[in-house]
């Protein structure tokens, strides 16, 4: 059974009682919650995921509950609490869809060390799968809702998901978190409806989600290696320009983006080196143009070589 | 599908007989993943299935939640390890004795509660007349107080039993110095020098770690005098395997209780032996408990304070929490700070830091 197939009541009950039991790529999450907008927004952004009511065994234990004292009623916050964790600050109740995201990724950062984890954007196309690594504000969520929209099939856009020894990647299809300005460029695009209503935020200029498509969700447990690495970087003004890195430096710079690169040891040097033993090559981007960035990727995956656009130019490092 | 009755048992089960981590279904480990790992004891359930060979035998998704705890608990042990070396080359020259404390000791001197364990900072005492030039070098060599409010350096400086904490500027690991274990303030006095006196020497020098019945004690006045009831049982899952290990040794429990009495420290040691015995049956022997009997403290408090004990050492998560265990917790955390300082300082800190906190500033000792 998936979400959508699932009637409001339902799905509000299961929040309400033991939990809601939804698997994302490798991991089961079990969901509780007393507001009833978390029903909604889980049929509105979760609908092609398998539901699992019998699950006997969770990864990730989320509670999304309403905020301390009066602020569950005055300008109504709410909290997100993973095990007996708050790791973030009360939001605004609107925002309760984002702290869900928040939390189900502080979850994964936090525990599956399992995995090695890289601050990275990862989508795959026709089998061969880009990481795009960057810390925050490069584009990572923009760029993977802009390849979403075009077909890709996106992994996470903010956690590549590295199986130990072999290197592959592991997808988690979720909602992509879109923030400021790059909601509005995304929505142009969309002509399936995959991005979700903006919510008014201060700090981030507005955030929005981006629904996954069906095909990421449907294929969620098909893993890929991944053929190139990308370090994009969003530069105002910039024209798209790249320039080739050498697996010496990616590998610096993944291991500095990882979550838990230091915490696995011997098995995270392994696992990094099997993973670019088996990329065909690393590049820096520079873009201002998202359609040009966009396009540049789409070259480099299916010709296996950076796009001679007329406009670029190799970025002078 | 397990009540909050049983499943509270389990962890205390497995953690008395780990073998029976091997009879568990995915809906018992669905719970006890989560209170080991609130409790910081994840890391030791995957040891001991490790050791007894259990792992390839548990259900298959629990297995990368221990295997993810055994690393993380490898990593802690590693950054201890390099914190000791540190401050065995910073404060070596300096110091003539640096004994290492709690998780420290453990690592250093490779015993039993070392294994699978998460540790939070590095502990050290040192004796009193070196303090400022041990604080002196250390600053120098790249750790920073953490604590920079003038009030909280000197609450610490004027009554407490350790330096304001250091952060290593780089690695930002915590390092406490002790000169004595409890606060100045306090109402029980161990005598640093005694500690210091009888501590054996490690091969690594100057470092020292603390005879096994004052380790013990040291561990029996934090959890039970200074009230760090936060991680309550991991603490006394550390003093079950320092009984274990310790309680083979002739004259460890002989001498136990003259040392207490002789430390101020017999009334925390009544407290821990009661509860070792109440969650580990049978591990403290009958007669040690009784003959610790005159230090235990009077009828009503006795029931009392066990009561609230036992309800702090139960693994509740927040989601099973009753009113009678968030009592229970604040009540501790009043009494840790009724025994750290007399009631007239104790309402003037208590002022301080609602002041501070009105205005929004950053607060925590």
């Amino acid at each position: 059974m998936i979400v959508s197939e699932c009637s409001l009541s339902l799905l509000r009950r299961q929040l309400r009682g033991a939990g809601l039991c939804i698997r994302t790529g490798p991991f089961v999450c079990r969901i509780r919650s007393r507001l009833p907008e978390i029903a909604q927004l889980l049929a509105d952004f979760y609908g092609p995921f398998p539901l699992l009511p019998e699950a006997p065994f969770a990864d990730i234990h989320l509670c999304i509950r309403p905020g301390w004292g009066l602020r569950r009623w005055i300008r109504p916050q709410v909290i997100c609490q993973c095990e007996d964790q708050i790791p973030f600050y009360p939001q605004p109740r609107r925002l309760a869809p984002v702290l869900l995201e928040w939390g189900l990724n502080w979850a994964v950062a936090n525990f599956a060390h399992w995995f090695l984890m890289v601050h990275a954007a990862v989508a795959e196309r026709n089998g061969r799968a880009v990481i795009l690594s960057a810390k925050a504000e490069a584009g990572k969520s923009t760029l993977c809702a802009a390849l979403s929209l075009r077909g890709w099939r996106v992994f996470s856009d903010e956690i590549a998901l590295i199986r130990l020894h072999d290197g592959q990647l592991v997808p988690l299809a979720r909602p992509i978190c879109l923030k400021g300005p790059s909601i509005e460029l995304i929505r142009r695009q969309d002509q399936q409806g995959l991005v979700g209503p903006t919510w008014p935020d201060q700090v981030r200029r507005g955030i929005a989600l981006v629904r996954p498509t069906a095909a990421s969700v449907a294929r969620m447990l098909e893993t890929a290696p991944v053929v190139w690495v990308v370090f994009p970087e969003f530069k105002p003004g910039s024209a798209t320009q790249w320039t080739a890195q050498s697996k010496a430096v990616a590998f610096i710079r993944l291991a500095d983006n990882s979550f838990n690169y230091s915490l696995l040891g011997t098995s995270g040097f392994q696992t990094l080196a099997a993973l670019l033993d088996q990329a065909q090559g690393c590049y820096k981007l520079q873009y201002s143009n998202l359609e040009e960035a966009v396009t540049w990727l789409e070259h480099l995956v299916d010709r296996s070589a950076p796009a001679d656009l007329h406009v670029s130019s190799p970025l002078v490092d | 599908m397990s009540s909050v009755q049983g499943a509270e048992n389990r962890l205390f089960e497995v953690l008395r007989e780990p073998e029976r981590m091997a009879g568990l279904d995915l809906a018992d480990w669905d719970l006890l993943v989560r209170q080991a790992r609130t409790a910081r004891l994840l890391g030791r359930l995957a040891a001991q299935a490790e050791r007894l060979g259990l792992l390839e035998r548990l259900p298959e998704p629990v297995r990368p939640h221990l295997e993810a705890a055994a690393r993380l608990a490898d990593k802690h042990r590693a950054v201890m390890e390099w914190e000791i070396r540190q401050v065995q080359r910073v404060l070596g020259p300096v110091c003539q004795k640096i004994v290492l404390l709690k998780g420290a000791a453990y690592v250093a001197a490779r015993l039993p509660p070392a294994t699978g364990r998460l540790f939070s900072d590095l502990d050290i005492l040192v004796p009193k007349a070196d303090l400022t030039q041990v604080e002196q070098t250390l600053l120098a060599a790249g750790w920073e107080p953490l604590k920079l409010h003038p009030y909280d350096q000197r609450y610490y400086r004027a009554w407490m039993h350790e330096l304001p904490p250091l952060e290593h500027r780089v690695r930002h690991t915590t390092l406490d110095v002790h000169h004595t274990i409890l606060p100045q303030t306090g109402r029980l006095h161990p005598d640093a020098e005694r500690l210091l006196a009888d501590a054996p020497p490690l091969r690594e020098k100057p470092l020292y770690i603390l005879n096994p019945q004052d380790m013990l004690l040291h561990s029996a006045a934090h959890l039970f005098q200074d009230g760090q009831i936060g991680g309550a049982l991991r603490d006394l899952v550390d003093m079950a395997d320092l009984v274990r290990h310790f309680g083979q040794e002739p004259g460890f429990w002989t001498q136990l209780l003259g040392r207490a009495r002789q430390l101020e420290l017999a009334r925390p040691l009544w407290y821990a032996l009661v509860h070792l015995g109440w969650v580990f049956p049978g591990l403290v022997p009958e007669e040690v408990i009784r003959e610790a009997r005159p230090d235990r403290p009077p009828w009503p408090i006795r029931p009392l304070i066990n009561l609230l004990i036992r309800r702090a050492l139960r693994p509740e998560l927040s989601e099973q929490d009753t009113w009678l265990g968030r009592t229970a917790r604040l009540m501790l955390y009043i009494r840790s700070h009724w025994l750290r300082m007399p009631p007239g300082l104790l309402l003037q800190h208590f002022v301080h830091k609602t002041l501070r906190r009105w205005r929004g500033e950053e607060t925590s000792p």
